[in-house]
């Protein structure tokens, strides 16, 4: 029988591991109390807490005096998942610079758009009829591919956390096309599969938006009146469409994962926004149009989708867990969760955020094997 | 001025420090130690003020001799610092983890002793040299993710994959 021996480190009793956090930057702190429970529950001690926020730059006496130790401790990991540094300082880092004016070559302004991928790994420069397409490292930005689009870009969509590495383009004349990269091992690709959709949406209400699916050969375009879905039948490899009306435009429209131990991994889930009534100049610089010029939009007019209508704004997905939104009352920027809704913790940002988008998706959990 | 003073006033000083103490360690080993090297220690401070004569050896019982030659050098070559700061000043000494060269070479031991000492400066109540040895440890953990810092101390990573996964969605904005 041999005796029972622990690492020497199990020896320190909490007050001792609470002295060695203490001396830890938030960031590390945030970090190593996850190695194991024993640390974790260490961790929830009040004063270690206020002291890594307040290192952090915190000094809102609601929240650093608050006394509950799982508020402080969400605050923390959450300051230090928006990316607080070693040192404690918290925000954003420039790392370098780049060079884009040999991409603009018409003076109209601003010729040059930039859409960020979804899932943060690509962005997308699109000019007149063209997509470039680079790929983000931490110090640097590199080519990858172009598309060479038939008419002028007006939005494009692209997500690799599902594994799918393709870009939706929506173009002038109702035209959508979605290039196929495949696997993404080579330095720059060029697109091998391209699909093009035509007569999207109609000629009172043409397309204005476009979103990816990550995973799937699945594609949706919006317009001001609802959304139309494409996507590829897996079993007749036939393109089939559908129309899904809604009560508020789609200028924002993205795809959202299936939420875990909730959704079917089946489940489509969309989340559909429209711009914010007072902030039109996204879709203005989406579309070149200038001010004054939004009676293209027939319907366009501040205060028509109210409140009433519309439960948030320009909802973003970031993280694949969250979504930043206008508040259509107040005016403010949200950060919502896409959790599913539990007794107590619901509150208004979670069920606008899962209101809208399950009541229309839910009808449709197509299979695609 | 008298030059026949002087010679006691020097017999004076030298002969309080030099007063012994033996200290027994856990594996009952003497060891001698000069009064304010010990006193290094809070406790044995204490304990010394407690009673006004210590002729017998003071035992120390959870740390071994090992551990306690380790802690005594260290006591010796910091027997002349200054007092520790005040206790309501204890969070400016939390700031740095800055270690003194000679600190950082007396910290080179296996993780084993490194623990040891903490433990033992914990008891003894010797709060810098506590502060050296958790600050050690804080250096070492610094920059690592949770699996690095397992590996370096051997520690079983007991979360339940749906633990991790609550940990991992404690930012979601929503649970507020």
């Amino acid at each position: 029988l041999r005796p029972l021996s622990l690492p020497s480190i199990y020896r320190l009793p909490v007050e001792l591991l609470q002295l060695i956090f203490s001396f830890m930057d938030p960031l590390s702190f945030s970090i190593a109390r996850r190695t194991c429970k024993g640390w974790y529950q260490s961790s929830f001690n009040l004063r270690l807490l206020r002291n890594h926020l307040i290192t952090l730059g915190f000094s809102d006496p609601s929240i650093i005096t608050s006394t509950s130790a799982p508020y402080l401790s969400m605050r923390l990991s959450r300051e230090c998942l928006l990316g607080a540094t070693q040192d404690g300082t918290c925000g954003l880092i420039h790392t370098s610079t780049f060079e884009f004016s040999e991409i603009s070559s018409t003076s109209c302004t601003p010729a040059v758009h930039f859409t960020a991928s979804v899932c943060g790994s690509y962005v997308l420069l699109s000019e007149s009829c063209i997509v470039y397409i680079y790929k983000l490292h931490a110090y640097r930005m590199d080519y990858v591919a172009s598309v060479i689009c038939p008419y002028r870009v007006l939005a494009v969509s692209m997500d690799t956390s599902g594994g799918r590495h393709a870009v939706a383009i929506l173009v002038d004349g109702r035209m959508g096309i979605v290039a196929d990269f495949g696997s993404r091992n080579r330095a720059v690709v060029s697109p091998r599969r391209r699909n093009t959709y035509k007569n999207i949406c109609s000629d009172d209400d043409p397309p204005r938006s476009v979103a990816i699916s990550p995973q799937r050969a699945c594609v949706a375009f919006g317009c001001q009146g609802g959304i139309e879905l494409h996507w590829v039948d897996a079993l007749t490899g036939q393109d089939l469409s559908r129309w899904f009306p809604l009560s508020a435009p789609s200028d924002f429209l993205y795809f959202l994962p299936p939420r875990r131990g909730v959704d079917s991994v089946k489940k489509l889930r969309l989340i559909s926004s429209a711009v914010h009534p007072e902030e039109a100049s996204p879709l203005g610089r989406r579309f070149g149009l200038q001010a004054g010029t939004f009676v293209y939009w027939g319907a366009w007019e501040p205060g028509l989708f109210g409140a009433a209508q519309s439960d948030h704004y320009m909802a973003v997905p970031v993280n694949g867990v969250n979504v930043i939104f206008t508040d259509p009352e107040d005016g403010y920027v949200y950060v919502g969760g896409d959790a599913p809704v539990s007794q107590g913790n619901a509150s208004f940002l979670v069920c606008a955020v899962i209101y809208w988008c399950d009541r229309w998706v839910d009808q449709q959990n197509y299979s695609a094997e | 001025m008298s030059n026949t003073q002087a010679p006691a006033t020097v017999k004076k000083l030298t002969l309080v420090p030099t007063r012994l103490l033996t200290l027994l360690s856990s594996d009952s080993i003497e060891k001698k130690v000069a009064r304010d090297v010990a006193e290094r220690s809070i406790l044995i401070k204490n304990m010394l003020e407690d009673c006004a004569e210590f002729d017998q050896a003071i035992p120390i019982p959870n740390v071994t001799s090992s551990v306690l030659t380790k802690v005594i050098e260290w006591c010796e070559h910091h027997k002349n610092d200054p007092a520790p700061a005040a206790d309501e000043k204890v969070d400016s000494r939390k700031k740095s983890t800055d270690i003194d060269e000679w600190d950082q070479k007396f910290m080179q031991v296996d993780q084993e002793m490194l623990f040891e000492i903490i433990l033992a400066a914990n008891y003894l109540d010797i709060k810098p040299l506590l502060d050296v040895g958790c600050k050690t440890v804080a250096n070492m953990i610094k920059g690592k993710s949770p699996e690095e810092i397992r590996e370096t101390f051997n520690i079983q990573n007991d979360f339940t994959p749906e633990e991790e996964d609550q940990i991992r969605r404690e930012n979601q904005w929503a649970e507020e």
